[in-house]
């Protein structure tokens, strides 16, 4: 028993870790891929988090069903970002937008 | 036989407020021609936000109806169905208005923007309406989503920058609340709202981390500081539909499922104290951080945007208080950000203005539109008879009734920012000459905007007769921990 709550513990543990380094990646990365990436991995350390701490399967279901209408809107909006911009670096499209202001 | 299905109608009331936006969403997305699409949005809009606001309306005033059929996973509290009319009737308004500028979303995708509109609108109810933690938090991010949808739908590319930031921010949040359900549903060992503030928890420090979480991944998607970075991107290039129902629909969807969720968090004994404390020092943050951005901004969307994020650290500093005064004042506060949303926001459309210099003399030829800007910088200063005057004086009542003096210090900065900024707006509409080519008007469809321009100057100038909405707010802040 005491080993089942220390291996959860240590799980829980690890979905949170997962949790930082996505949210850090979907944070301060200026590339949108990486930026998807950090919001995937986050997410999947969320769904981590939910199993462990023994969430209804409906629950886990709805953020798995979340997560992918995450990445294939962000799929869609990467595309078009670098069709527009002809990169895929959000520094880039600041730097567009602000010549693009001053050009006002 | 009409008034037959009236009564059908006001019976499933509840359930109708979450599905009509929905059902009206797939309708709209399957018609090819937009303005078609757009009608059909407006219909649906129209009519969830007539049984949104009468249900409120016989519930506020006399409780909630025998007969009301409320089904399961349905929850009905004071803020919920306060903020869903509320929510509702700014979706009606953002909708009609969006198709003044229709002509601006490529034709294929125009359909699906009215939808994505509907969309949010549904989610956000949903999220207003249902029982269970779980079931806010997806229904948030549905909302969510199809906000960052009808974004990135914008023809302006720049708007596809501020999608990436919100989606980035947004679903980071996700992956917060997620890990706060699971620690919610450990420690209070039930996700069913009315149930948290009476639960007996075991694990109080387990127990407020993960109200924390969860809270975080809502606050986060009111553009609280500080993680309001996608705010400034997502406005500033905004296309003019995306603009109103982000600005009026989004934002104060998102506060208002903060509002709700806090209603409910607070009063839990384990756990109330420290996320008292804790809103109350994102609010002030958000206050000082919101308005010194809006002092610096040369962008007329951004810096409407920034104005929201000063809100709502007013709001969240309202519900932060826990006490029945204090949600009072968060749901009138609430009704002015709405308000001067779409005066900014519809402003903005309607006078085709996004940089501030070019608004200097605008008032000679789009008279209307800058009455709504005007409106919504006095109601962001706090002047006197207008509605964000009431909204404020409601909070420094409820937090020196808390001995929480520096609340009241928040606003006064708060107001005092707002001379600042709303004033160089208003100067710069009727003191100074035209600079720069008017590119506001043209095209019949402009008088659609109208609505959602006269509305906000009513909505900013009740505070002349504020005695209906003070009433609501009261009651429906008494009727937080009531419920089906």
């Amino acid at each position: 028993m005491a080993y089942d709550a220390f291996f959860e513990r240590v799980l829980f543990a690890g979905a949170a870790v997962v949790i930082v380094a996505g949210a850090l990646s979907a944070w301060t990365s200026i590339n949108v891929t990486r930026k998807l990436a950090g919001v995937f991995v986050a997410m999947l350390g969320g769904l981590i988090a939910l199993a462990v701490l023994g969430a209804p399967a409906w629950i886990i279901t709805a953020g798995g069903a979340v997560a992918l209408a995450q990445m294939i809107m962000g799929g869609a909006i990467a595309v078009r970002l670098h069709e527009g911009y002809g990169s895929s670096e959000t520094s880039e499209a600041d730097k567009a937008e602000a010549e693009a202001e001053r050009a006002q | 036989m009409i008034g037959a299905y009236l009564d059908l109608a006001r019976t499933h009331a509840p359930l109708l407020a979450i599905t009509a936006p929905l059902i009206g969403a797939a309708l709209a997305a399957l018609i090819p021609q937009p303005r078609l699409a757009w009608l059909v949005a407006v219909l649906a809009a129209a009519t969830t936000a007539v049984i949104a606001v009468d249900l409120a309306l016989r519930a506020i005033a006399g409780g909630l109806p025998p007969g009301l059929l409320v089904l399961v996973g349905v929850h009905l509290d004071g803020a919920g169905m306060f903020l869903a009319a509320l929510l509702s009737l700014c979706a009606t308004i953002a909708i009609l208005g969006a198709g003044a500028v229709l002509g601006e979303v490529d034709r294929r995708v125009a359909p699906l923007s009215s939808a994505l509109a509907l969309l949010a609108l549904g989610g956000w109810n949903g999220a207003l309406m249902t029982d269970n933690l779980a079931a806010l938090v997806i229904a948030a991010e549905l909302g969510w989503l199809a906000s960052i949808g009808l974004l990135a739908s914008s023809s302006a590319r720049g708007a596809l920058n501020g999608a990436v930031r919100m989606l980035a921010a947004g679903g980071v949040g996700a992956a917060l609340a997620l890990c706060g359900l699971g620690l919610v549903m450990r420690s209070f060992g039930s996700l069913t709202l009315a149930d948290l503030g009476a639960a007996h928890v075991e694990a109080s420090a387990a127990a407020a981390v993960g109200a924390g979480l969860v809270l975080a991944g809502v606050v986060l998607k009111a553009g609280a500081a500080p993680f309001h970075g996608w705010i400034g991107a997502a406005f500033g290039r905004a296309g003019g539909a995306a603009l109103l129902v982000l600005g009026a629909v989004s934002a104060t969807g998102a506060l208002a499922v903060a509002i709700r969720l806090i209603a409910y968090l607070v009063p839990a004994p384990a756990i109330g104290e420290g996320l008292s404390t804790a809103l109350a020092a994102m609010g002030c943050v958000s206050v000082v951080i919101g308005s010194l951005q809006a002092v610096g901004a040369r962008n007329l969307p951004r810096l409407a945007a920034y104005t929201v994020v000063a809100q709502a650290g007013c709001i969240l500093l309202s519900a932060a208080l826990g006490s029945p005064a204090g949600f009072a004042a968060a749901l009138v506060q609430t009704t002015s950000l709405a308000a001067s949303a779409l005066a900014l926001f519809g402003g903005a459309v309607a006078a085709g203005v996004q940089n501030i210099d070019h608004l200097d003399g605008v008032s000679r030829r789009a008279p209307l539109a800058s009455a709504a800007i005007t409106a919504g910088a006095l109601s962001l200063m706090g002047a006197p008879l207008t509605l964000g005057f009431l909204g404020r004086w409601r909070l420094v009542e409820a937090s020196v009734g808390a001995d929480w003096w520096w609340a009241a210090g928040a606003v006064i900065f708060a107001s005092l920012s707002g001379v600042f900024y709303g004033g160089r707006l208003i100067e710069r509409l009727y003191f100074r000459r035209a600079t720069h080519q008017f590119e506001g008007g043209g095209g019949l469809w402009r008088v659609v905007l109208a609505p959602a321009l006269i509305v906000s100057i009513l909505a900013t100038a009740w505070g002349l007769a504020p005695s209906l909405l003070l009433n609501a707010a009261n009651a429906a802040a008494a009727m937080m921990a009531v419920g089906a």
